[in-house]
């Protein structure tokens, strides 16, 4: 209230300057009006990346297959090239995937995750004898993710040569001031070093919905992610360590310093040890596993947004000061409470209810309360915002 | 005086604007729109598709064969067979309470594709012949020169030329084999030179997921961001579809609509009803709606649009011939 006392207040005072300068204001005023005059809860709710996903509740990992694992080596004696091709091991790839999916999906999502391999021996009839009787609650599967990945990399390597403008810079102070006496500068032919290893990952998965028999293409996903170790980091040995800031090590790199620490995590791992010898391969493979686990958790779990939702000013008012303060326990025993008198089941008090059903996490009854409020009370543009924004957001 | 004179005209002109922008009722919609070719136009001739990979394993063909199904299988036209073993999969689920059964796919099409790829790296040694100069910067007279030339130095440094693209010819058959449409080319392709180049695997994906948007865009209709114009039926409801609340606005009008007599139903409302549905995809219950409005009122014009937005993008019966 003050602040649109206010606004008035100033609007006049302007009105006599300049009308063009209201024209500006005005809005500015109407806005500050109205965050100062509606109360709004904020809170923040969770959300599928697809209405499909909703239904399943057993999704199984099924195929996770290596197209391609390749390793390009090339060498570059200041244009002098060298390339070679071979094999790149990646010492199980594929089981590392999988268990690493298995373990984030079914930390990071709601789903019941099963390895369908493992899974349909126990269930076939070649191991009747430790097939499970009890304890197993999982009814059916829903959902199959098939994964595919092809990985290359590039070794690269070589010199190349530059000039390099090298400058000196002498002074001397002669009483307070300083003199120069020596500026110049002197042109040198260098060589440099480079060495990158980029991984380039294809990543494919489909997503097959089981339902009644059938077998349906829920979704596909396609994605390519590099890991690169980034431009002239030229290591000796493997166990580098690099305190502070990343060095680069010629000119031509010229990423921000988040895109350097976004490719960190290569130097990051630990080092696999056999008998003191750093192992590589195994290295890389837990790097890729990550990558790719990384790449295929936004796709199917839910995730976190920041919901703001109108206070009903109408409603039983001990709840809304509840909800003025957030306090949204109190607030939903309290409508609880109220509406069970059949009188006070009003528009205001359903669609707060709904407001804290939301709030704690439970959007499907929320929807529900504010379908039953929009009966009583059609207008409502509360009302009619939140439904709109649920409907949105595929909850 | 004058100034203020002026002042107040621009003060009554933008009140005019504001007035006019708050009453006219558009909102953005993002909706199907047809093909530019409206005759190659399939989404009312197919049910389902099935790519046809000619070359399975090759890896050109594996990433190709996925961005088109990836592509397809977020158009809501057409249901797409999954590139996994069916029956593969069905028997792993057998031992798992999965009893699998035959589907009906309705009116089938076959989409094969051959992909001419070129991807040509060309390592060279890129050299230059450059001064090497010695400074003094202290010289400030402007007879004699700050820099002078001490010698010169061949700089040699490797480069990698490359050059990739991707020819794709499509050909859309029905279950008899014959073709559906007149077989479709397109070519698409990048170029760097540097000393670092990406690699095959990137520059295959990238390239395929765009051709793939291209040949979909040609056979199928794409989502785009139109104005649609809101005639003015129930305020409420009209609140309701800008809010984002479809499925209540058309409940509401439903029921609106069913207490009115025949004689006293308006356009606008039915309109809107029609509207409430294109939000959620649903064309042609959009499309019957329209056709109601439109016998209500044959000369409204935004209806009439509407309609033809609508028949254009689901089927082309009425434009093909």
């Amino acid at each position: 209230m003050t602040f649109s006392a206010c606004a008035n207040n100033n609007l006049f005072k302007h009105c006599r300057m300049s009308c063009l300068k209201i024209i500006k204001l005005i809005p500015l005023f109407l806005i500050f009006g109205l965050i100062s005059c509606t109360n709004k809860l904020q809170f923040s709710t969770s959300i599928a990346p697809s209405a499909d996903l909703n239904s399943i509740r057993t999704l199984a990992i099924g195929d996770v297959r290596l197209l391609q694992n390749e390793e390009l080596v090339l060498n570059d004696n200041r244009g002098n090239w060298r390339e070679s091709v071979r094999k790149f091991t990646t010492n199980g790839l594929e089981k590392l995937v999988k268990r690493s999916l298995i373990s984030n999906l079914s930390r990071y999502s709601a789903y019941n995750i099963v390895d369908l391999a493992v899974f349909s021996t126990i269930f076939s009839d070649k191991l009747k004898t430790v097939k499970p009787v009890g304890g197993l609650k999982i009814k059916g599967i829903d959902a199959v993710l098939n994964l595919r990945i092809g990985i290359k990399v590039i070794s690269q390597k070589g010199q190349f040569e530059s000039v390099k403008s090298f400058r000196r810079h002498a002074s001397r102070k002669s009483g307070k001031k300083w003199i120069t006496t020596e500026d110049s500068s002197m042109d040198r032919k260098i060589t440099e070093t480079y060495q990158t290893r980029t991984v380039t990952v294809l990543l494919s998965g489909e997503l097959l919905k089981v339902s009644a028999g059938k077998i349906k293409l829920l979704s596909t996903f396609s994605e390519v992610a590099l890991i690169s170790k980034g431009n002239g980091i030229a290591p000796t040995s493997f166990a580098q360590s690099l305190a502070g800031n990343l060095s680069s090590f010629f000119s031509g790199d010229e990423r921000s310093k988040e895109e350097k620490i976004s490719n960190l995590p290569f130097l990051d791992l630990k080092h696999l040890t056999q008998n003191a010898m750093p192992n590589a391969a195994a290295n890389l493979a837990q790097r890729l596993a990550l990558q790719i686990t990384n790449m295929i958790l936004p796709k199917l779990s839910r995730y976190t947004v920041l919901a703001t939702r109108t206070i009903d000013a109408g409603g039983d008012g001990t709840a809304v000061e509840y909800l003025k303060l957030a306090e949204v326990l109190k607030a939903k025993k309290r409508i609880e409470e109220v509406i069970s008198n059949p009188d006070e089941k009003t528009a205001e008090n359903l669609y707060n209810l709904g407001i804290c059903y939301e709030a704690l996490g439970d959007p499907s009854i929320a929807m529900q309360l504010y379908e039953e409020a929009l009966e009583l009370d059609q207008a409502n543009s509360n009302i009619i915002e939140a439904l709109g924004a649920l409907q949105d957001n595929r909850i | 005086m004058n100034i203020n004179y002026i002042n107040q005209k621009i003060f009554v002109a933008c009140l005019i604007l504001l007035f006019s922008a708050g009453c006219t009722t558009t909102v953005p919609l993002r909706t199907w729109v047809p093909p530019h070719a409206v005759a190659q136009n399939i989404a009312a001739r197919v049910d389902y598709l099935i790519i046809v990979n000619s070359h399975k394993g090759e890896l050109v063909y594996d990433i190709f064969e996925d961005a088109l199904r990836e592509r397809f299988s977020a158009l809501p036209f057409l249901k797409v067979e999954a590139s996994s073993n069916t029956a593969e999969v069905a028997l792993q689920l057998k031992n798992y309470n999965f009893i699998p059964a035959l589907q009906s796919k309705g009116r089938v099409a076959f989409l094969s594709y051959e992909i001419n790829e070129i991807n040509d790296v060309q390592r060279l040694q890129a050299s230059r012949v450059v001064n090497l100069r010695r400074c003094n910067n202290l010289i400030k007279s402007k007879n004699r020169k700050r820099c002078r030339i001490t010698g010169r130095a061949i700089i040699k440094q490797g480069v990698q030329n490359l050059r990739y693209s991707q020819k794709v010819i499509f050909n859309l058959t029905n279950q008899e084999g014959h073709k559906l449409i007149a077989v479709q080319q397109i070519k698409r392709g990048y170029q760097k030179k540097g000393k670092l180049i990406p690699d095959e695997i990137l520059l295959r994906k990238k390239v395929s997921d765009l051709i793939a948007r291209e040949y979909s865009k040609l056979v199928l209709p794409f989502r785009k961001n139109i104005e649609v114009e809101m005639l003015s039926g129930d305020s409420i409801a009209v609140e309701m579809i800008e809010k984002g609340a479809y499925r209540q606005a058309f409940k509401r009008l439903e029921k609106l609509l069913a207490q009115q007599e025949r004689s006293d139903k308006s356009a606008e409302n039915i309109y809107l009803q029609g509207l409430a549905l294109e939000f959620q995809s649903e064309l042609s219950g959009a499309l019957s709606y329209y056709r109601e409005a439109l016998l209500i009122d044959p000369e409204n014009e935004t209806i009439v649009k509407a309609v033809n937005r609508i028949k254009a993008a689901t089927s082309q019966k009425n434009k093909s011939a």
